[in-house]
């Protein structure tokens, strides 16, 4: 039954003329690769920290920051459309925001005399991409965390307080070091999701950014393969970072089930 | 500790996350209205709607939705009943496969449906066949998450044991016992799939067919208010996806279980 | 003047007052039980003795000094809970060093106060070890480790021991007790459970509806309960219907047989008063002056204890005794004769006790 994944998923691994050789993985280390492995990696890391962050504070203020109920509910419903709604309408209602003439470019522009377009910014950038990813990145983090944040029993912050913590003290030395294997693990699943999006990335930029998946989507359009050896290096190297984060991610869940049930 | 200063910090950041995911859908919102100089108004979804590709794209995407659901449920729901049922030491393995569209992202998936299936025997590439393959293959996690989290929310084993004891075979124990038990969990899965293939431009793209995505990819290339009635358009076809899910979720144990998207 | 004392402590939740005045005197190195059903306000009462909940009105003071107001981590009170609230990602050296890590103890002196408590609850080849690898019964020895580690003012336990299976509750309570005895520490101790007040504390203080009903040595608690909620919850009573007869020489008629009560009785001649007697205080046979024949209706076996269920006109009585494999006890339907002294029985009024006789059984095993 999963006959057809697992085939095209061990396909995928292997060389180009269904001989063993090396020389794919030579043209990974040509600059313009590298380069464009360097700004994916850079992008990924960027959006999973700051979403993860956002994320990681409002899924702590309705977990446990004493919220009235409905609002947790609330945000929880739509993390799960906000993580789902991405792609091309993303890239759409980020033009309408901070696009040239996005509704956020023009208020700053006309009420605060800031011209975003002058101090350097533009979203088909980096920052700008980076900003567009974390519009996903941050509702996942909620729908990650959340069961980590609930998993937090009342009690270790009462009896931390009672051994004579302050607040402070009890988030360094109790707090973070538990949820540090959930934060790692949230953290390598923003990464990966955001080293795998092709959509938003595509219809933002349509390739005006060199990432890694826009690479490799060059080499197939139109369901040819353009260049069979490239494109499989790129695939190559991007399932060895997504399999390193997956493989870490599955040891660091498996770190924190143990530390959390009792 | 003061329990107020808490409140008043997570007030903060609440509003903050409201903050950024509602400005980019205000702006889109707004943006849509000015489709005519000078007047807000509803034009550009008069062109959304008025365009006949719209439709036929829209429909394009809406079958292969409909056909993904189908391949997808038949292939899965039966493996996962089984591995439950009969090899309970298979379901980490199950797990990990669960996890694996995630590691290969569409892009990487899109290319190698190409290599495997564009020689003889099988020259699927023509055939829209290859796009439901690869849509099975990405909502696979999200089709698995939900029924495994049904068949772990029911005592799966009591309840065949019960239904066999009283005379039921194997066809009827799983038509008339484990389903209709299971009707939630598939219900969430079949809105899931059908947010996620109905958008999904990667797959669409890259195996060059006329879906919603690239349609939509396209408007935005040419055109400059209708993107942004198509963004809200689609903003409101999730929503309500995962609205139905959460309605017909809610009270019932092992409903929730979505994991983002394809980006 | 007492160590810790409440001075008509009152606690809302919104419009819900739990809490509705509660005053208690500690002495220094006394251990005290709060003894209650559930939502009694025993726990919100060691919360607010804790500092995890302002009180609405009213002053808590240790040692004299007003800590009302004073947050939790200033309180330097010991506290065990529940689920014991080990940090999981300490090993049981580091649980127990964490409160005097915190106050900024000398790493040297740190590990030798660790030492002590390991030492203590005799753990010391467990202290690598982390929470999820020890049973509910160790997790428990480390909490409260972890909680005398810091020298405490006083200790405050949480129902710690209802979480875990009965062998290890009984072995564990009287651990607890040794450990308080030998430190000599103040404790407050919160429990539903009776058996457990009773066998562990110096008073027990009997809670009902955010108020003590009866605060008392265990003994007085049991055999001179103050009011007919008391007398109902600690223990089990026979409740009998009884008639006064001749008030001034405390003669009452019980199904037609006449009763001494060994004290005059406030009361006027035909009066209906209620006779409370317990199990155990009743015996076989014709040794005591007051005695009720019946026909037994059944036999119980409660492992130590023989319960015999007796008919005595309309009411069933139940008659406790120790079980001996000696023991002949007579078959279901036999004619008996029950006696037991005067002093066993205390007396009140029609209605106060609505409760039948067989709804008064112990809840010991209450989870």
């Amino acid at each position: 039954m999963l006959v057809p994944a697992s085939s095209i998923l061990v396909g995928s691994f292997q060389d180009s003329a269904g001989k063993f050789t090396f020389l794919n993985f030579a043209h990974l280390f040509a600059p313009n690769i590298l380069d464009s492995y360097s700004i994916t990696i850079q992008v990924s890391a960027t959006t999973a920290l700051l979403g993860g962050v956002l994320g990681f504070l409002i899924a702590y203020a309705i977990t446990l920051g004493g919220l009235p109920k409905p609002l947790r509910s609330f945000m929880s419903t739509f993390s799960g459309v906000a993580s789902n709604f991405a792609g091309v309408p993303l890239a759409f209602a980020f033009i309408a925001t901070l696009g040239r003439m996005g509704l956020l470019t023009v208020l700053l522009r006309t009420v605060f005399g800031i011209n975003l377009y002058d101090q350097g910014f533009n979203l088909y950038s980096f920052w700008g991409l980076s900003l567009t990813y974390t519009y996903f990145q941050i509702p996942l983090m909620v729908l990650i965390i959340e069961p980590a944040l609930d998993g937090m029993k009342k009690e270790w912050r009462e009896a931390s307080e009672n051994l004579g913590a302050s607040p402070l003290q009890y988030w360094l030395r109790v707090g973070i070091p538990v949820l540090l294997p959930s934060l790692l693990a949230a953290f390598i699943l923003l990464f990966g999701n955001a080293f795998g999006a092709y959509a938003t990335a595509y219809s933002l930029t349509g390739g005006f950014i060199n990432l890694v998946p826009i690479l490799i989507g060059a080499q197939i359009r139109g369901n040819v393969l353009h260049d069979q050896s490239l494109g499989y290096a790129l695939a190559f190297g991007m399932v060895i970072v997504m399999a390193v984060s997956i493989v870490v991610y599955t040891w660091l869940q498996r770190l924190s089930s143990r530390w959390v049930k009792q | 500790m003061k329990k107020r200063s808490r409140k008043a910090f997570s007030w903060l950041w609440f509003m903050i996350g409201i903050l950024y995911f509602f400005i980019p859908l205000l702006s889109s919102f707004l943006f849509s209205l000015r489709g005519k100089k000078g007047v807000l108004s509803f034009v550009a979804y008069q062109h959304v709607f008025a365009d006949p590709q719209f439709l036929k794209t829209f429909s394009f995407s809406l079958e292969m939705a409909i056909f993904t659901v189908i391949v997808g449920l038949a292939l899965i729901v039966p493996t996962a009943i089984w591995v439950h049922l009969r090899v309970p030491k298979a379901k980490p393995i199950l797990d990990v496969f669960a996890l694996l569209p995630f590691v290969i992202p569409p892009v990487i998936l899109a290319f190698g449906l190409i290599r495997s299936y564009s020689r003889p025997p099988l020259a699927l590439v023509q055939t829209p066949a290859l796009l439901v393959a690869g849509y099975v293959i990405v909502a696979f996690p999200y089709i698995y998450r939900s029924v495994d989290a049904g068949l772990r929310a029911m005592d799966l084993r009591g309840l065949t044991e019960a239904a066999q004891s009283l005379g039921s075979g194997w066809l009827s124990t799983i038509f008339r016992v484990i389903l209709p038990n299971l009707r939630t969990a598939l219900l969430s899965a079949v809105f899931l799939t059908f947010a996620i293939v109905i958008g999904e431009l990667t797959l669409a793209v890259l195996l060059a067919w006329p879906a919603f995505g690239p349609y939509m990819a396209l408007v935005g290339r040419n055109l400059a208010y209708e993107p942004a009635a198509l963004a809200i358009l689609s903003f409101a076809l999730t929503w309500g996806s995962i609205a139905i899910i959460q309605a017909v979720s809610r009270g019932t144990p092992g409903g929730r279980s979505n994991l983002g998207g394809t980006h | 003047m007492a160590f810790l004392e409440l001075h008509e402590v009152v606690k809302s939740f919104g419009r819900n007052t739990v809490v509705r005045g509660l005053s208690l005197n500690v002495d220094k190195g006394e251990f005290v039980s709060l003894l209650g059903g559930s939502g009694c306000g025993k726990t919100t009462t060691l919360r607010m003795i804790a500092g995890f909940e302002t009180p609405t009105d009213g002053s808590i003071l240790v040692g004299g000094k007003d800590v009302s107001r004073v947050p939790p981590n200033r309180r330097n009170l010991g506290m065990v809970f529940q689920n014991y609230a080990l940090f999981p990602n300490m090993s049981v050296r580091r649980n127990i060093g964490f409160g005097l890590r915190i106050a900024g103890k000398h790493g040297a002196e740190v590990e030798r106060r660790v030492d002590e408590m390991l030492e203590l609850i005799h753990m010391e080849e467990f202290a690598q070890r982390y929470p999820h690898q020890l049973s509910g019964g160790q997790q428990q020895r480390v909490a409260l480790a972890r909680a005398i580690a810091i020298q405490p003012q006083a200790l405050l336990l949480d129902e710690p021991l209802s979480a875990l299976d009965a062998k290890i509750r009984v072995r564990l309570r009287d651990d607890i007790r040794a450990i308080q005895q030998k430190l000599g520490i103040t404790t407050i101790y919160v429990t539903h459970d009776q058996e457990e007040a009773l066998s562990i504390s110096d008073r027990v203080a009997v809670m009902r509806e955010g108020l003590i009903e009866q605060i008392g040595a265990p003994f007085e608690i049991y055999n001179r309960p103050a009011t007919p909620y008391v007398a109902a919850f600690i223990g089990t009573q026979n409740l009998l219907g009884a008639t006064v007869i001749d008030p001034a020489a405390g003669i009452v008629s019980v199904e037609g047989q006449s009763l001494e009560a060994g004290h005059p009785l406030d009361a006027k001649v035909g009066e209906e008063l209620r006779l409370r007697v317990r199990p155990e205080a009743l015996s076989l046979g014709r040794s005591g002056p007051n005695r009720l024949g019946g026909r037994v209706a059944s036999q119980k076996l409660l492992g130590s204890i023989v319960r015999l269920v007796v008919r005595v006109g309309d009411t069933e009585v139940f008659m406790d005794g120790f079980n001996d494999p000696l023991l002949k006890l007579p078959a279901v339907g036999e004619a008996v004769t029950l006696s037991f002294s005067p002093e066993a029985c205390t007396f009140a009024e029609p209605g106060a006790e609505p409760i039948a006789a067989a709804a008064l059984e112990d809840e010991e095993e209450t989870p």
